[in-house]
């Protein structure tokens, strides 16, 4: 399954080794900056491997400040200065930086530093084959990126949509003249790569152990199929949420209320629904709170409720494909290992399994007639979080061999069960789509209106279907050409005169049809050439134009 | 022997006393001091390291693949029309279908030839033209059917084997530039120009009775009332959840 991972990994570091090494250089920068804000605050407090580890999930922050100062300064100062500002700041940044650290850092500081790079490496070569970004979500990502590059208004007559992650990206794409499609894949990749330090932070904290820390990172980074799977869905500003959102916990652990307050607005800023998340956390953490008498008790109703839920969860078509993405086997040794150190750390062993429930009951309270406090994508993302802190913290009393062993079955079996590759099911747009879509930028009218296939999505328990849904890559003809679109079903039948009368009053004047499972049936076009004419035409993608309008 | 045994520790203390006056100690913090720095420098040089290595790792997978490419790359042939003795990609004809389509019908040099599609240049504007391989007709001799005097399981090859190209009709008496490309990894493998003179048109068939188009059956849930399109069977109530799972 992964047999060319290495490979692909490294053909992508070959083909992209420019943008990689800058994104290294801005998470490095981010990193750095925040470590030294973290020993500065808390001396010597915690461990250089505890800070660095939690530096690794802060960085979006200061590079959210100073990406958005970018963007803004371009309303008073020339593009081309621009960069050098950029370039001025972060030099000196990092020069004060280098300065307050160099005297105080220890060794342990690069275990963390060393760990995320190797991650970087084996995430990379999912990028492998990947023209665009998978899945619709990144075709919404990247228009509203290339607005706030180009400037244009479009992007604050949006709703509020993530803006943080796409602030960042574009910064970055601006100061790099990078692709924006391979920026927004790789940095997504990187993000990934990261996510799993900080927990070591918390689990070392909690026990006091390394080895339990490290084995919590291992869990984080290949216990389950999330958050890696995340990348195929697009959901690029989730992904820097969870790094954010571990830096924030620890932030409120540090007990500094400044670093607390400007952690919670930038990761809202990075992915709105992480206020929700946040406060759930907080609930959990005051609700574990156990007299030492009732300890026994509350265990036990804790475990029921949650076995009850997933139960209840398990009927439901929607919300039973939460669990899906986390296996049995390890997800099962977790709940042994922390149930063997109840006894131990009876609060930090509730406090995840109430996160667990509240997040999961977050999917069933409505906030507006299509949204719901938290939606599965994201809860399915996230479950792995908790998860691997009750596993780091249930590995605190098992010998350090076998910690060694448990951590290498975990690697094999996630070797040997999970694609570290990009899976079939997201990929939008094939070579063909390219080539299509580049096409459509330079001989379609700019007035020419597409009609795209597209479905209706349900997103949440009880929520009603979000229409209008891409489901190939003709979502992707707003960002890549600019010309306006008409989402159909994609069952629409083009041969009935309804369908065309459709068309014709809505003035669509071509369609995109995909080469995927959930495309517009190409048969159309040869079926009735009095109304459809196929114009540009490649095995997997085609454009027809649409004839017989008054 | 008690005596004998806390001797030496005074003696020690005694040492270290004089070792701190003497400035010793502080040697010692200099050669702790010392020491992390080596490791922060270690460090360092090991994440340098790590880069280096990531960076050959690179060259190297790239130096593999353009050699490998450049062995692979194939030459660009000029296609010509078929004569009796053509051994490389050639056209046989320029035609029409009944949708008033070309059609181009080339002539491989072998069944396992690249699948390819092409694009045509005719006043300045390109166009896609999409092929599809026709079968080489090979006919298998079995044991059955064999005849007296040919050798069983032998292959007869009646025909060599072709690739329909279709795509936008270009004028008559004009000319038209074709490149060939391959669909995979859209490499450039031949080209040619010709001058469309004639167009082979085919026969229309009538046939007994027209095959009804089948409706494709609808299972989406209508995205709005706008969009939902009338004429439509009524959809099942098949709810989408989107996101797939690995």
């Amino acid at each position: 399954m992964n047999d060319d991972l290495f490979i692909d990994s490294a053909r992508i570091l070959a083909q992209n080794w420019k943008l990689i090494l800058a994104i290294l250089v801005c998470v490095s920068w981010g990193t750095l900056l925040t470590f030294a804000t973290l020993k500065k605050i808390t001396g010597s407090q915690f461990t250089d491997a505890e800070l660095s580890a939690l530096s690794l999930g802060g960085w979006p922050l200061p590079a959210l400040i100073i990406s958005a100062l970018l963007l803004a300064l371009r309303f008073f100062i020339p593009a081309n200065f621009i960069s050098i500002i950029a370039l001025a700041l972060l030099s000196i940044s990092t020069g004060f930086a280098m300065r307050s650290v160099w005297k105080h850092i220890s060794v342990n500081f690069f275990i963390p530093v060393f760990i995320f790079l190797c991650f970087v490496f084996i995430r990379l070569g999912f990028s492998a084959g990947l023209i665009l970004p998978p899945y619709f979500d990144s075709a919404h990502h990247y228009q509203i990126i290339q607005s706030l590059i180009n400037m244009d208004n479009v992007v604050m007559e949006l709703p509020y949509y993530h803006r943080g992650y796409h602030v960042i990206v574009a910064a970055f794409t601006l100061l790099t003249h990078a692709n924006l499609g391979q920026v927004m894949l790789l940095f997504g990749q990187i993000i990934l790569a990261a996510i799993p330090l900080p927990i070591y932070f918390f689990i070392q904290r909690a026990t006091g152990s390394n080895a339990a820390g490290y084995f919590g990172v291992t869990l984080a980074a290949f216990g389950w199929f999330m958050p890696a799977h995340a990348t195929n869905w697009g959901k690029y500003p989730a992904l820097l949420s969870l790094l954010l959102i571990q830096f924030t916990l620890g932030a409120a652990l540090i007990k500094n209320r400044w670093l607390l307050a400007l952690s919670t607005v930038v990761t809202v800023l990075v992915h709105s629904r992480s206020i929700i998340l946040l406060t759930l956390f907080g609930l959990a953490w005051a609700l574990s709170a156990i007299p030492r008498s009732k300890r026994i008790p509350i265990f036990v109703l804790t475990s029921s409720m949650l076995g009850m839920v997933f139960l209840l969860i398990k009927q439901n078509q929607l919300t039973s494909l939460i669990f899906e993405p986390y296996g049995i086997w390890i997800t099962l040794l977790v709940a042994l290992l922390a149930a063997s150190v109840f006894q131990s750390f009876p609060r930090l062993i509730v406090f995840p399994m109430f996160a667990i429930l509240l997040m999961l009951a977050g999917i069933f309270i409505p906030v507006t007639s299509v949204l719901t406090a938290l939606d599965r994508p994201l809860v399915e993302m996230i479950l792995f979080l908790p998860l691997a802190f009750l596993g780091g913290l249930g590995a605190t009393r098992l010998p350090k061999f076998a910690m060694i062993a448990l951590a290498a079955i975990i690697i094999f079996h996630a070797w040997t069960t999970y694609n570290f590759g990009h899976s079939e099911c997201c990929q939008f747009v094939n070579h063909d789509d390219a080539v299509t879509l580049d096409w459509m930028d330079k001989r379609l009218p700019a007035n020419a209106r597409i009609a795209i296939s597209s479905t209706a999505l349900s997103l949440a328990a009880f929520s009603a279907p979000v229409p209008g849904i891409g489901t190939d890559a003709g979502t992707w003809v707003v960002p890549l050409t600019e010309r306006a679109t008409f989402a159909l079903p994609y069952s629409a039948d083009f041969i009935t005169q309804s369908t065309h009368d459709l068309l014709c009053k809505q003035q669509v004047t071509h369609i995109y049809v995909g080469g995927l499972p959930r495309s517009f049936n190409s048969s159309f076009a040869d079926a009735k050439p009095a109304w459809y004419e196929t114009i540009f035409s490649l095995p997997n993608a085609r454009v027809v134009q649409i004839l017989g309008c008054e | 022997m008690a005596e004998s045994k806390t001797e030496p520790i005074l003696m020690y203390h005694q040492q270290v006393q004089i070792k701190i006056k003497s400035g010793y100690y502080f040697g010692v913090v200099e050669v702790i001091m010392e020491q992390r720095k080596k490791f922060i420098i270690l460090g360092a040089i090991g994440l340098v390291l790590l880069f280096f290595w990531f960076a050959v790792l690179a060259l190297v997978v790239t130096n593999v693949r353009r050699l490998l490419n450049k062995s692979e790359a194939p030459e660009v042939v000029e296609v010509t029309l078929c004569d009796e003795n053509a051994s490389d990609l050639c056209i046989v004809t320029f035609g029409a279908n009944n949708l008033n389509r070309m059609v181009i019908d080339f002539q491989l040099p072998a069944v396992d030839y690249a699948p390819f599609y092409v694009k045509a240049a005719n006043r300045e504007m390109v166009s896609v033209y999409t092929c599809e391989v026709i079968e080489s007709q090979t006919k298998s001799v079995s044991e059955s059917e064999a005849v007296p005097g040919v050798e069983p399981t032998a292959e007869v090859e009646s025909a060599p084997p072709h690739a329909l190209c279709t795509g936008i009709r270009t004028p008559l008496g004009e000319t038209i530039d074709l490149e060939v490309y391959t669909t995979d990894g859209d490499r450039l493998i031949a080209r040619g120009t010709f001058l469309v003179s004639a167009v082979a048109r085919s026969t229309p068939i009538s046939l007994p009775t027209e095959t009804p188009i089948q409706e494709v059956s609808s299972t989406s849930t209508p995205d709005s009332e706008e969009n939902f399109l009338p004429g439509q069977d009524e959809p099942t109530p098949t709810p989408d959840f989107g996101y797939p799972n690995p």
